[in-house]
C-alpha cells in the first residue's frame, strides 16, 4: 500500500491545525483499548484487514496529513455529512472529499454547549469535534457541505457557518420526477460552487473519471458485502463496518485496490468454507441510523450474543454503495442527470413516502438470508424513529422477527441492550417467510 | 503475575514507514504479527504498532529489525488484557 506520511507523532500537525492537543490526547487514550476489545478478540480474522487496522491506529494522522500535502499544492478539501452529497463533483474538481468525526460520545458535550440536549447524538457530535477542535478533518475541510435532510443538521449549519465556509445541497423532500429535476439543479449549483471555489473546470471527462473512480469504489463495497451472503461467513460483520465507515474518510483509489484484495482472499475462504462464527449462528440485519467511526457499539453487543451481523440498511452500508451511476454519459448535463437518478434512489427517511426504504429491507433480508431484523435508531431522530412503525409493520408481515431499539453513544445502556438483544437471537428460531 | 499468564509484544516505531516495513519483512517470513493502535501504557502517540503474540517469534523478530535497519522506539512487553465483552465504547 501507498501511504504518503512518516510521521508517527503527529502532535505538530495537530498543534498547527489548531486543534486542543490536551482535549484530543483524552480520545487518543481511549482507542486503542476500545479496538482491542472490540477487533482484535475474534478469532480467524482475515490477515487482509491488516490494511484498516492500520487506518484506524492512524486515523488522526495518515489521512489528515496526505490532505494537507494535497493543500500545500493548492488543492481543496470538501468536509461532508452526508451520503447524497455527491462526491464525484468534488474529485472532478481535482479537490478532495472526506468524512467528518461524528461518531463518538467524546464529542457529544461540545455540541451540547450550542445545540439542544435533545438533538441526535451524530449532529452534536459533529459540532462538538470542530468547535472543541478535537477532529483534525474538521479543522483541515477547506468547506464543508451540508444538506437539509432533517432539521437538526439545517439549525447546526447555521451554527458551524459562523467559523467555517458551508455550501448546504437542498435535499428534495419526496422523489416525483420534478423533484429528481430539482436535485440534478442542486447538483449544478454545487458543480458551480466547486468550480468557483477551487478555480479548476470542471470537464466532461475528469467528470467521467470522477464517476467512474466512485463507482470503482462502490462495486469493491458491493463485492465484499455479497460474501456475507453465504452461509459460511468469511468475514465478521464488525470488520464490514469499520471497512464501511473508513470508506467515507480514505483515499477512494486506494480504498479499491486494499477492499478488493480483501475480498481476493475471502474469495479463497469462501472456497475453503471457512467461517468465523459457528454454524448455526443467527444472521441479523441493522436497519436505521448511520453508525459513524468509531460507534461499533451494536455490532460488538450483537456478535458477542450469538449472533452475526450480515448486512445493514444504513447510510454506513448498502445506502452507500447500492446503485451504479450510469458511466455512458458524455456531456456535463448527461453526467448530472445520471448522478441525479443515482443519488435519488437512496432511500433515506428524510423522503415522503418511502417505500422504497421497506423494500429494501424485504429484498435485502432474502439476498443475506437473515434471521432477525433490528431497527436501531439514535436518539432523537425523529424521522427514521418515526418511520420505524411502517418499517416494523412491514418486515413483521413478511414473518421476520424484529427488534427496535433507540441509542446513542453511551455506554448506560450497554448492560440492556445485551439483554435484549441476546433475548431477541434467543427466540429467533426456523425462518418462516419465503 | 505477568510471569504466570500469556506475554505479548507491542513494537513502537518512531513512524509508520518503519512499521509498515517490519510487518512486510514478517510477512514474507510467515511470523504472525498484527497491525494495531500503540497501547497508551507503550506510548503517548496515536499511531500504529506491531502486535507480536507467540513470545517465541519475539528473538527473531530482534534479529530481522536489527539485520534490517528498522528503526523502532521499544518493544513493549505486557499480557493480554482485552475484554471481548467490553460494555464500553469510545
Amino acid at each position: 500500500m501507498e501511504v504518503k506520511s512518516k510521521m508517527s507523532d503527529y502532535r505538530e500537525m495537530w498543534k498547527n491545525l489548531g486543534m486542543n492537543l490536551e482535549l484530543h490526547d483524552q480520545l487518543c487514550q481511549v482507542l486503542p483499548e476500545a479496538f482491542g476489545d472490540v477487533y482484535l478478540t475474534q478469532d480467524n480474522r482475515p490477515e487482509s484487514m491488516d490494511y484498516y487496522n492500520f487506518v484506524v491506529s492512524e486515523i488522526h494522522g495518515v489521512r489528515p496529513a496526505e490532505l494537507i500535502e494535497h493543500q500545500k499544492k493548492g488543492g481543496k478539501v470538501f468536509g461532508t455529512f452526508c451520503v447524497y452529497v455527491p462526491d464525484e463533483i468534488v474529485f472532478a474538481a481535482d479537490a478532495i472529499a472526506t468524512g467528518l468525526c461524528g461518531g463518538s460520545q467524546f464529542w457529544v458535550s461540545g455540541g451540547e454547549k450550542v445545540l439542544p440536549a435533545n438533538t441526535c447524538p451524530l449532529i452534536k457530535a459533529s459540532v462538538g469535534a470542530r468547535l472543541d477542535r478535537t477532529c483534525p478533518f474538521f479543522r483541515i475541510a477547506d468547506m464543508y457541505v451540508g444538506e437539509t435532510t432533517c432539521d437538526g443538521k439545517k439549525k447546526a449549519w447555521e451554527i458551524l457557518s459562523e467559523d467555517v465556509p458551508m455550501h448546504i445541497m437542498d435535499i428534495p423532500q419526496m422523489k416525483r420526477p420534478k423533484d429528481i429535476d430539482a436535485w440534478a439543479d442542486e447538483i449544478k449549483i454545487f458543480m458551480d460552487k466547486v468550480e468557483e471555489f477551487t478555480g479548476n473546470k470542471i470537464t466532461p471527462e475528469k467528470l467521467s473519471a470522477a464517476i467512474k473512480l466512485i463507482n470503482d469504489k462502490r462495486r469493491a463495497l458491493e463485492r465484499l458485502y455479497a460474501f456475507r451472503k453465504y452461509e459460511n461467513l468469511p468475514i465478521s460483520g464488525k470488520d464490514v463496518l469499520v471497512i464501511s465507515q473508513i470508506a467515507f474518510y480514505d483515499d477512494p483509489a486506494r480504498f479499491t485496490l486494499m477492499t478488493n484484495k480483501l475480498c481476493d482472499e475471502l474469495e479463497k475462504r469462501v472456497k475453503n468454507n471457512i467461517s468465523v462464527f459457528p454454524a448455526g449462528t443467527k444472521r441479523i440485519m441493522l436497519t436505521g441510523t448511520p453508525l459513524a467511526v468509531p460507534n461499533w457499539k451494536l455490532h460488538h453487543i450483537v456478535e458477542t450474543s450469538g449472533a452475526a451481523v450480515v448486512v445493514e440498511e444504513m447510510c454506513t452500508g448498502t445506502r452507500y454503495f447500492e446503485n451504479l451511476v450510469d458511466e455512458t454519459k458524455d456531456t456535463i448535463e448527461g453526467q448530472i442527470n445520471a448522478l441525479a437518478d443515482r443519488y435519488m434512489k437512496i432511500n433515506c427517511a428524510c423522503f415522503t413516502p418511502n417505500d422504497g426504504r421497506i423494500k429494501d429491507i424485504l429484498r435485502l433480508a432474502k439476498e443475506y438470508d437473515v434471521d432477525g431484523i433490528i431497527d436501531v435508531n439514535l436518539k432523537f431522530c425523529g424521522l427514521y424513529d418515526t418511520e420505524g412503525y411502517k418499517v416494523e409493520k412491514a418486515v413483521k408481515e413478511a414473518g421476520i422477527p424484529v427488534l427496535g431499539i433507540e441509542t446513542d453513544y453511551t455506554d448506560q445502556d450497554a448492560e440492556q441492550l445485551r439483554t435484549r438483544i441476546g433475548a431477541f437471537v434467543e427466540m429467533l428460531g426456523n425462518k418462516q417467510y419465503i | 503475575m505477568v510471569d504466570f499468564m500469556e506475554k505479548e509484544y507491542y513494537i513502537i516505531f518512531p513512524n509508520v514507514e518503519n512499521g509498515l516495513k517490519l510487518n512486510e519483512l514478517l510477512k514474507d517470513k510467515k511470523i504472525p504479527a498484527t497491525i494495531v493502535p500503540a497501547p497508551r501504557e507503550a506510548t503517548k502517540c496515536c499511531g500504529i504498532s506491531l502486535l507480536i503474540k507467540n513470545k517465541s517469534d519475539i528473538q527473531l523478530v530482534k534479529e530481522y529489525i536489527a539485520d534490517n535497519d528498522v528503526e523502532i522506539l521499544d518493544i513493549f512487553e505486557t499480557i493480554d488484557k482485552r475484554d471481548p465483552m467490553r460494555n464500553k465504547f469510545c
